[in-house]
């Protein structure tokens, strides 16, 4: 799996970057901070077990993984899957 | 021969096959947890801020990196060796630590817990006017 790729899903799903030794990226629902997952700032692929770090980080199961890589989730589905894993109910309004 | 007996042989294939999947389920396992170590850190080696308490940390090799995991922080580094790793995951809490406090008022419930955790662990010094602030969103 390419690091542009997953870039690619980052700004997909507005994650808010922020730069350090590697890339912090978090994501914010509803204004608060909901998780957060990071990735290195070289180019190329990402090796041995990090897309796999990545993918738990977001609490994504390995297909919905491949969907945000592969385009259909969207910024909503995901959304719609934090909360079906209960990840937003104390951000919900 | 009984008519029990085809019935015996069935079932005695059937444990063997049960058993033939657990070693070799069990062996995958243990083979990782082989690959693993645990220790713990007691340095964040960041100007102003120590630790309190140290941090657990799993360091396991790849194949293609060393990842030093903190569990308790939703955190890895990576690196080629193991030194490199923990230098990682310690430039990562640091960058975290930050973050999290720049925006301790939009902390979600997990953030909310593993900043909870992160202020009891990490002491600011108070030599340090104050730790480099966080780069804002």
């Amino acid at each position: 799996m390419k690091i542009q790729e997953v870039l690619r899903a980052f700004d997909k799903l507005e994650m808010e970057m922020r730069e350090g030794r590697d890339t912090l990226a978090f994501f914010r629902y509803e204004g608060q901070i909901v998780l957060w997952t990071k990735i290195p700032h070289k180019r190329g692929e990402l090796k041995g077990k990090l897309p796999d770090l990545i993918r738990q980080q977001l609490r994504l199961n390995e297909a919905q993984f491949r969907e945000l890589i592969a385009c259909p989730l969207n910024r909503a589905g995901y959304v719609q899957a934090l909360r079906e894993k209960g990840f937003l109910a104390l951000a919900e309004p | 021969m009984s008519v029990a007996e085809p019935q015996l042989r069935r079932l005695g294939e059937e444990v063997r096959q049960v058993r033939d999947f657990l070693v070799s389920d069990l062996s995958l396992k243990l083979e990782k947890l082989a690959k693993r170590r645990l220790l713990l850190l007691y340095s964040l080696r960041y100007p102003g801020l120590r630790l309190r308490n140290p941090i657990a940390i799993s360091l396991e090799d790849d194949g293609a990196q060393v990842i030093a995991s903190a569990y308790d922080l939703e955190l890895f580094g990576y690196g080629e060796t193991e030194g490199e790793a923990l230098d990682d995951l310690r430039h990562t809490i640091v960058d975290l630590y930050l973050t999290l406090r720049e925006n301790i008022n939009t902390l979600g419930a997990l953030p909310k817990q593993v900043w909870e955790y992160l202020a009891d662990t990490v002491e600011e010094e108070s030599r340090y006017e104050n730790p480099r602030s966080a780069a804002r969103f």
